[in-house]
């Protein structure tokens, strides 16, 4: 069953333009990686999925519904930075997602919690980046949302806590719903995605299934990452 | 959902300005035990002797009461400040994302913004007016005078009700449509860029151009009224009627546009 359906989508600021053509599908049940550089548009996809960001062109459906404010329902969506007021503690945040979200599986979050070494009383302000992370990680696949969206899940985390954050990711994926990453550490999520999209100035240059991908070329995704885009 | 929203609102403004808020308290009742403990029967004199010069203590109570209305005039535009600093934020803030990925309508969000940005501003108000009849009443040493002039006002109040709630809520209409238009002015211009060097110019620009329109409408309506009437007690118009409900409307379903279809974060 189709869960995310991507058709030409192109997005324009003024005279630039950050993505163009872009098609994607999303089956349920899969975790999709959406891998490039920096500034090849990922961000802005994302946000696209999200509802943040509108395009400029083409059309988008999640679940069959158009984005809307409705489509945030089916969507978990963890950005790329900080998003939390500082003032929160981790329980004040966990309210706030039991108040807006009627999908947020209060047992999921606090074993997610727990796994990840945080604890209720501690404030957002207190807490390093990597912990941050991880909080906003848990907060996210707290939720039995349709899909999930990672924005650089493992940005500015040690090694370690880039393992338990996979741990945590490959722990709290249901078949029900899809996931798509994105990040530049191909080598360290290659283990857990079923298909990639390379997206490469605005535009998807290669896709497929990871395993077909890597039969085929012989290659790792990192390596065919570099043979992508040439470095 | 607008109830899960208001109480959202609420508990993040009391989150923000419950120091203020409290910080304020302690220091005014800092102050006022300080003159009336300390300074007693000059601040009495200073209070109920108009012209009352060079009595011991009155450099200190001059320099205290300035201080105590200036904290007063800072809790009472502190809500005003706020809301507009948290409104700019929730749309192109660090936490945007949280605020624009709650999945409800931006006209509701709108909405319970507005209503708690209200009612926050009206107590807010009250406990800078009450912290300052409290300063008047206590260095007077609770003066006859002032008690009467004080319960006579009560009594005015109380003797015409419903002219006194038509009042009352003119002003909250009146204090919502302000918002609302400020509102719609930060939307507008944070639907432009996010940037606040483009930002705020065009923030401020478009607040100014819509508040002078206002008040030529204003002025047009009242040199040309239809259908004119007498309500509670006021000369009232139906054109000023409309033009009041359209002022609130037309920001309000503007700001809830842009934030719907325009703003990106």
């Amino acid at each position: 069953m189709k869960l995310l359906e991507v058709e030409s989508v192109g997005k324009k600021y003024f005279k630039k333009q950050v993505l163009s053509g872009v098609d994607l599908v999303i089956e349920q049940g899969k975790i999709v990686g959406l891998l490039g550089p920096n500034g090849s548009g990922k961000t802005t996809f994302l946000k696209i999925l999200a509802g943040l960001i509108r395009p400029t062109a083409g059309r988008v459906e999640i679940c069959q519904n158009e984005i809307s404010y409705k489509t945030k329902e089916l969507v978990a969506y963890l950005p790329d930075s900080d998003f939390l007021y500082s003032w929160m503690t981790i329980k004040e945040a966990k309210a706030v997602y039991i108040r807006f979200y009627g999908d947020f599986n209060i047992q999921r979050f606090d074993e997610l919690l727990d796994f990840m070494k945080l604890t209720g009383d501690m404030k957002v302000n207190s807490l390093s980046k990597g912990m941050k992370e991880k909080l906003a990680l848990s907060l996210t696949l707290a939720r039995d949302a349709k899909l999930i969206i990672l924005d650089e899940p493992l940005n500015g985390v040690d090694p370690v806590a880039r393992e338990q954050i996979l741990v945590a990711i490959l722990k709290a994926f249901r078949l029900e719903s899809s996931m798509l990453i994105t990040s530049h550490l191909i080598n360290e999520v290659e283990s857990i995605l079923d298909e990639v999209y390379f997206l490469k100035e605005g535009q998807v240059e290669l896709y497929g299934n990871a395993e077909d991908l890597r039969t085929e070329k012989k290659m790792t995704l990192d390596e065919i990452y570099r043979e992508v885009f040439a470095c | 959902m607008l109830v899960k929203l208001l109480g959202y609102e609420l508990y993040k403004k009391w989150k923000m300005s419950r120091y203020i808020l409290g910080g304020f308290i302690v220091l005014q009742v800092i102050l006022l035990i300080v003159t009336s403990v300390f300074l007693g029967t000059d601040a009495t004199k200073m209070i109920t002797e108009i012209g009352n010069n060079g009595q011991n203590g009155s450099f200190t109570f001059g320099v205290i009461t300035i201080l105590y209305f200036v904290f007063a005039a800072g809790v009472f535009s502190f809500p005003f400040i706020e809301t507009i600093n948290r409104f700019e934020k929730d749309l192109s803030g660090k936490q945007a994302v949280l605020e624009l990925m709650i999945p409800i309508i931006s006209w509701k969000k709108i909405l319970a913004k507005l209503i708690v940005a209200v009612v926050t501003t009206v107590v807010f108000q009250m406990i800078a007016a009450f912290s300052v009849l409290a300063y008047i009443l206590v260095n007077s040493d609770f003066n006859k005078k002032i008690l009467d002039s004080i319960v006579d006002i009560v009594q005015t109040l109380m003797a015409t009700p419903v002219k006194s709630l038509f009042a009352t809520l003119s002003f909250l209409f009146f204090l919502a449509s302000l918002y609302m238009l400020i509102m719609f002015c930060i939307a507008f211009s944070k639907s432009i860029s996010h940037k606040n060097r483009i930002a705020v110019p065009i923030g401020i620009g478009m607040f100014i151009a819509c508040f002078a329109l206002a008040i030529v409408a204003v002025i047009q309506i009242g040199r040309f009224p239809i259908v004119e009437f007498g309500l509670f007690g006021i000369e009232r118009s139906l054109s000023e009627m409309i033009f009041n409900l359209l002022a609130f409307i037309l920001p309000f379903l503007g700001a809830s546009y842009l934030m719907e279809k325009r703003i990106e974060n």
